[in-house]
């Protein structure tokens, strides 16, 4: 019973889901999707609360260590399911103008999240593998979601050939990280890693784990599946799958390198740095030459990826270090989800979201999305006072502490890069007026209020930042001791 | 029973994982790719169980884990052949080569 | 003035035009539109009473009063406050903004009475003045970056105001791109104080200056300076300010004259001591200001733009508040800063009703003879000309002539400095005289306009007549007696000071400029009003100095295709690094990055196999480093 009590909120996830599989069936006519809607919100909701954010947890475990439950797990809890209510917000206009069969979406969303959250609390690497793949399998169904259009077919059997190809390579290292250390237990691969050192089986496994997990996060030269797969998906599954995977995925990574692999850490953190350094590089100077926005979004994504890997690779910092990671997955969370949703703005035609050109004038359009997704740019950018501001400073900081200079040098040269592309859609928006037809504004209420409330967010924590950092930290300090 | 090296079982898991890959990076077939990833994971499987009975620690964890691994093949088989139906709908065609609208 | 009062009174300074701002923009549009401007004007109303009732209740106190409103990072020994620093500067600061503020929201309600973007006008310019006392308040450099930031994402959405006309968005372009570099610098700077300090506020660093090596320090302040030079649009970043001048008038006056282009002489006055201490940074800054005074000067001798004059003038003034921080008299700065604020601002303003009245003409060549046709917005720009031309006792001749002295003062070679600044106010003197001239005196020149021509209502001279005062009466009554007014004993204890006052030796140099600027001024009435020597033979003399002043000493051509030409080639022959900070070479750079990201894009093949083998490869380069690293162990 009290193992159980240990995945509640995980348990409200699961039966959101179920029940919004019954409620489709159950409910006709035209108010069928919003209901639909509001039982994932509710649902969402109770998770929410059922996860108890802001009690602080002693660390446990449940379920012959399988589970393990502390601030680290509460942490990323109250992200997916955040994250998950605003992708179920920006989702149902969507599904309905293209006639996507949202229960299915939604449901599929929901089981996505489960896994995700499955990943935080994972103390074993079996309950990690499960929760990557119960988290991944269900985002390949999601971005074919949209069968009868053919980029979205590609993006899903791209992402889904490639992301079965990398799971392959990571069970692998799973198996012989176990071989070798005798334990599937995080605690107990430590412990055996302890006593084995670094031997040539321990470094092709190491490798093998860490270009899984790589994949899962988008980390260069692991990334390409990224742009396509996110291009390609329907762009409400894109604003989801741009984020939670990716915070999930550095879940994992913290997970396993800050108990597992804690005795290794020096090998992981100067390869990271270089992954890292070449991730964030990569991604800004291809989202430059991007017509698209959704793909430089995507590109750009890529480019977080890298800041947040910096703050990994930083770990020699100290806790602060994983603070700051945790800390941009969550502002990341918020303002890409955000950005994305933002494109739903306007009808484009198939998956494929806004050309930079079609939102030009689009400030006098529709003048509060534009400016909602200004503010989200802004804090892409990261530019005080906003909270991508202070999640850079927060992986910066501790990067210069590790003696990791260069890599804060090509971070901040980086972020002046990435200011180019991301107002240049500013420019757009405010400046230039319309060429030719421009696509028309589509109905929406509910993609308006998620961009409105992850932009006010992104606002509100920039300028009241101690509440989140703070419990980044206590969320970091379990791992790493 | 007999007593095989766990040596062997590895050299066999390996053989198996290293032909998977290959194929993957060889094959253009959806499918045939969709099966050599199948041959990686089972060489995983094998290190797992093989690695397992070795170890034969009070809870055979290996062996557990190539259960869930088994059920999570399943629903990635299943999902994947899927995935590569609707494609053929729309465009008819396993050959991944043949399928690039989105690059760049 | 116990604490409590001074903290909500603090608090209301910034918070009511954000109030303003917010309720403008969320009802301006539908439910409010043309009762936005009286919302904004009266919170700006009560946040001008409320810095006065901050300065009255401080009158006496000689320390910073710290307001501290919460804690916006707290882990560790990372700790930044969001909070206020009341002190002498910073009020002095709020006031100026405050008022001057106050008094263009008024204006503004007449002049941008028929735009069909008025509510959205009256929701940025709040936001804007709100921006800009966090940067005046803050009490550490990293909320007074959320200021500077804040004032530069507000001018670019003024300036751009008329965006459907290409010249301001243009304008506002460039404005975003030069002062991004600016704020670039700043950034550096602010990162280099914490890894230096360990701290961002005030209070802190400067305790603590003299653990920082000469080296660095010197580093941490030309990065702010470049800062400074990006926001008060001195050399090497000024050619945004005059283009900027596309905006609505009104912003021109609060933005481009009286407010964000202090920011940097207020930030550099405010790290005054960082400079001290930074060995050459206070001659770079004393150098920077003096040729930026005389290149904008001279420009502005040449210009027919009646805002164009005014804003290269605007540049030419910062270069004087740069001057007296660098050489060592920041109270002379700030005390340049108030009056210069007032009889700019009246300028700006001024130039705004001969604008509105001519139907938006703005070449000067098409007016003259408007005297009589603009009687109060006539006899205030004559005020404030000679203010800015210096002429005793209007209040530009106090702040200035104490710059420029306080070079001489200061010797060893600084006296070269107060020759160019007393040369540079006869030029002053003479294109304010000759934009006078041309508006307002003579003939008209186009019959049409004059015949239109009305003067403004009431909304609009009001600020006028009222900055005019201040414009006459500032100089005296703040600073006057000479180096002992009541700006130097409220300003006093923030800095100390040099040398005893020698009456009659200011008397003499005081004597000097008054001298050069009437000199100034009668050289354009004669050019001007007797055409003697004719303005038209002097440009054909001398065709070669005319052309190269018309062309602004070609720099901005200069910017925009050599330094960016070589730029290109220099990306084309090695890796670039962070060389020149310059115009147009930001384009270059990323159409460089851009090229850099064309040819990456064609790694993303689309082909699944490609992709595959990429993993595969990375996968071997990981093992690899692994195995690399580990032998190194």
């Amino acid at each position: 019973m009290n193992d159980l009590l240990a995945i509640l909120p995980e348990l409200a996830v699961t039966l959101t889901a179920a029940v919004v599989l019954v409620v489709d069936l159950a409910v006709k006519g035209p108010g069928r999707l919003r209901a639909l809607s509001l039982v994932a919100l509710a649902g969402l909701l109770v998770a929410g609360i059922a996860a108890r954010p802001g009690v602080i947890v002693t660390p446990y475990t449940a379920f012959n260590g399988f589970v393990v439950v502390d601030e680290f797990t509460q942490f990323f809890r109250v992200l997916f399911i955040v994250l998950a209510f605003i992708a179920v917000l920006a989702a149902e206009e969507y599904s309905a103008r293209r006639q996507l069969p949202y229960a299915e979406l939604i449901a599929t969303l929901l089981f996505s999240t489960l896994g995700a959250m499955t990943i935080a609390l994972s103390g074993d690497l079996i309950t990690l593998f499960v929760g990557l793949e119960l988290m991944t399998i269900p985002v390949y169904v999601l971005a074919g979601m949209q069968r009868r259009n053919p980029f979205s077919n590609e993006a899903a059997l791209k992402y889904f050939l490639l992301g079965a190809f990398s799971t392959a390579i990571l069970l692998y290292g799973f198996a012989w990280l176990y071989g070798l250390t005798g334990s599937t237990e995080l605690r107990g691969i430590a412990a055996g890693l302890a006593s084995t050192g670094l031997t040539g089986p321990v470094l092709v496994a190491l490798a093998l784990v860490t270009v899984g997990l790589s994949f899962k996060a988008a980390v260069v030269p692991f990334h390409q599946w990224t742009p396509d797969a996110y291009d390609g998906a329907p762009t409400p599954v894109t604003a989801f799958m741009s984020v939670a995977p990716k915070a999930a995925a550095f879940a994992a990574i913290l997970r396993l390198v800050g108990v597992a692999l804690q005795p290794l850490q020096i090998d992981w953190t100067v390869a990271f740095a270089v992954l890292a350094a070449l991730t964030m590089t990569l991604g800004n100077v291809v989202a430059l030459a991007q017509p698209s926005v959704k793909r430089m979004l995507a590109y750009s994504s890529i480019a977080h990826t890298g800041y947040i890997a910096a703050g990994v690779a930083a770990a020699q910092a100290g806790p602060q270090a994983w603070a700051g990671v945790l800390f941009y997955a969550f502002a990341y969370g918020l303002m890409n989800i955000g950005a994305f949703a933002a494109l739903m703005v306007l009808d484009t035609e198939g998956t494929r979201g806004a050309a930079l050109d079609d939102l030009r004038g689009l400030a006098r359009r529709a003048p509060w999305p534009a400016l909602a997704f200004t503010v989200l740019l802004i804090s892409l950018t990261g530019l005080p006072p906003t909270v991508g501001f202070w999640a850079k400073v927060f992986v910066f900081l501790p990067a210069l502490d590790a003696g990791l200079g260069w890599l804060a040098v090509i971070m901040a040269l980086n972020a002046a890069l990435a200011a180019y592309y991301y107002l240049r859609v500013v420019v757009y928006m405010y400046m230039l007026d319309p060429e030719g037809a421009v696509p028309d504004l589509a109905p929406a209420r509910l993609v308006g209020a998620a961009v409105g409330l992850t932009a006010i967010a992104s606002i509100v924590l920039g300028i009241w930042t101690d509440p989140l950092y703070s419990w980044a930290v206590s969320a970091a300090a379990p791992i790493l001791r | 029973m007999l007593s095989v090296p766990l040596g062997w079982f590895i050299a066999v898991s390996s053989a198996l994982f290293f032909i998977g890959a290959a194929g993957v990076l060889v094959r253009r077939n959806a499918v045939v790719i969709l099966m050599c990833v199948e041959l990686m994971l089972n060489a995983a499987n094998l290190a797992l169980v093989a690695f397992s009975r070795r170890l034969s620690d009070a809870t055979p964890r290996g062996s557990v884990f190539v259960i869930f691994t088994f059920v999570i093949a399943a629903a990635e088989v299943a999902v994947g052949l899927a995935i590569v139906l609707a494609a053929y709908r729309n465009q008819p065609t396993v050959e991944v080569d043949e399928i690039h609208e989105l690059k760049g | 003035m116990d604490d409590t009062t001074l903290r909500v009174l603090a608090t209301i300074v910034p918070l009511a035009p954000l109030a303003a701002f917010a309720i403008n923009v969320f009802f301006g549009r539908w439910r409010l539109q043309h009762l936005t401007g009286l919302i904004a004007s009266a919170a700006l109303a009560i946040s001008a009473l409320a810095a006065t009732g901050i300065l009255l209740g401080t009158l006496g106190r000689h320390d910073a009063a710290i307001v501290m409103l919460y804690r916006w990072i707290g882990v560790g020994t990372f700790q930044i406050d969001v909070s206020f620093q009341i002190d002498q500067l910073s009020t002095l600061m709020m006031l100026v903004v405050t008022w001057i503020s106050f008094l263009i929201h008024v204006y503004s309600m007449g002049y941008m009475h028929d735009d069909h973007g008025y509510w959205r006008f009256f929701s940025w310019l709040p936001l804007f003045v709100f921006f800009m006392l966090v940067l005046v308040m803050a009490d550490n450099y990293l909320l007074m970056f959320v200021g500077w930031e804040g004032v530069g994402l507000c001018s670019y959405l003024l300036i751009g105001f008329w965006f459907e006309k290409p010249a301001p968005q243009a304008a506002a372009n460039k404005a975003f791109w030069m002062n991004r570099i600016g704020d670039w610098g700043f950034m550096v700077g602010v990162i280099l104080i914490f890894l230096t300090f360990g701290s961002l506020a005030f209070r802190d660093v400067f305790a603590k200056v003299g653990i920082a090596q000469s080296e660095l320090l010197t580093a941490i302040c030309l990065f702010l300076f470049l800062g400074a030079t990006g926001k008060s649009a001195q050399i090497p970043l000024y050619t945004w300010l005059p283009d900027a001048m596309e905006g609505p008038t009104p912003v021109s006056a609060l933005i481009h004259a009286a407010t964000m282009v202090t920011a940097g002489v207020y930030m550099t006055a405010r790290s005054t001591p960082l400079f001290a201490e930074a060995g050459p940074a206070l001659l770079v800054v004393a150098v920077i200001g003096t040729a930026t005074a005389v290149l904008a000067a001279t420009i502005a001798l040449v210009q027919t733009d009646i805002k164009r004059v005014m804003a290269y003038s605007t540049v030419s003034q910062l270069g004087y508040m740069f001057l007296g921080v660098g050489v060592g008299a920041p109270i002379a700065a700030m005390f340049h800063l108030a009056t210069h604020a007032f009889f700019k601002a009246l300028l700006f303003l001024g130039s705004g009703s001969v604008i509105h009245a001519l139907g938006g003409q703005q070449d000067m060549r098409h007016m003259g003879g408007l005297k009589p046709k603009l009687p109060i917005t006539y006899w205030t720009m004559l005020i404030g000309g000679l203010a800015l031309a210096a002429i005793p006792p209007l209040a530009g001749f106090w702040s200035k002539d104490e710059i420029v002295n306080s070079a001489f003062f200061r010797g060893q070679g600084y006296e070269w400095f107060w020759a160019i600044g007393v040369t540079t106010g006869a030029l002053t003197a003479f294109y304010t005289m000759r934009m006078l001239w041309l508006t307002f005196h003579g003939a008209p020149r186009d019959r049409h306009l004059y015949e239109h021509a009305h003067e403004s209502p009431r909304v609009m001279t009001t600020p006028l007549i009222a900055l005019a005062v201040g414009a006459a009466l500032a100089g005296l009554v703040l600073g006057w007696p000479p180096d002992a007014g009541w700006v130097h004993q409220y300003l006093g204890p923030l800095f100390e000071r040099a040398e005893a006052i020698d009456y009659s030796r200011i008397a003499v140099l005081a004597t000097i400029s008054a001298v050069a600027g009437v000199l100034g001024l009668g050289l354009a009435w004669l050019t001007y009003a007797r055409r003697r020597p004719d303005p038209e033979r002097v440009a054909r003399t001398f065709a070669p100095l005319y052309t190269l002043l018309v062309n602004k000493w070609y720099l901005d051509a200069f910017y925009d295709h050599n330094v960016a030409g070589a730029f290109r080639w220099l990306f084309g022959a090695s890796w670039a690094f962070d060389l020149a900070f310059i115009d147009g070479f930001v384009n270059k750079l990323a159409a460089g990055f851009q090229i850099g990201g064309r040819n990456l894009r064609r790694l993303q093949t689309g082909i699944v196999g490609n992709y595959a083998l990429t993993i595969v490869l990375g996968l071997l380069f990981v093992g690899a480093a692994y195995a690399y690293l580990r032998l190194r162990q």
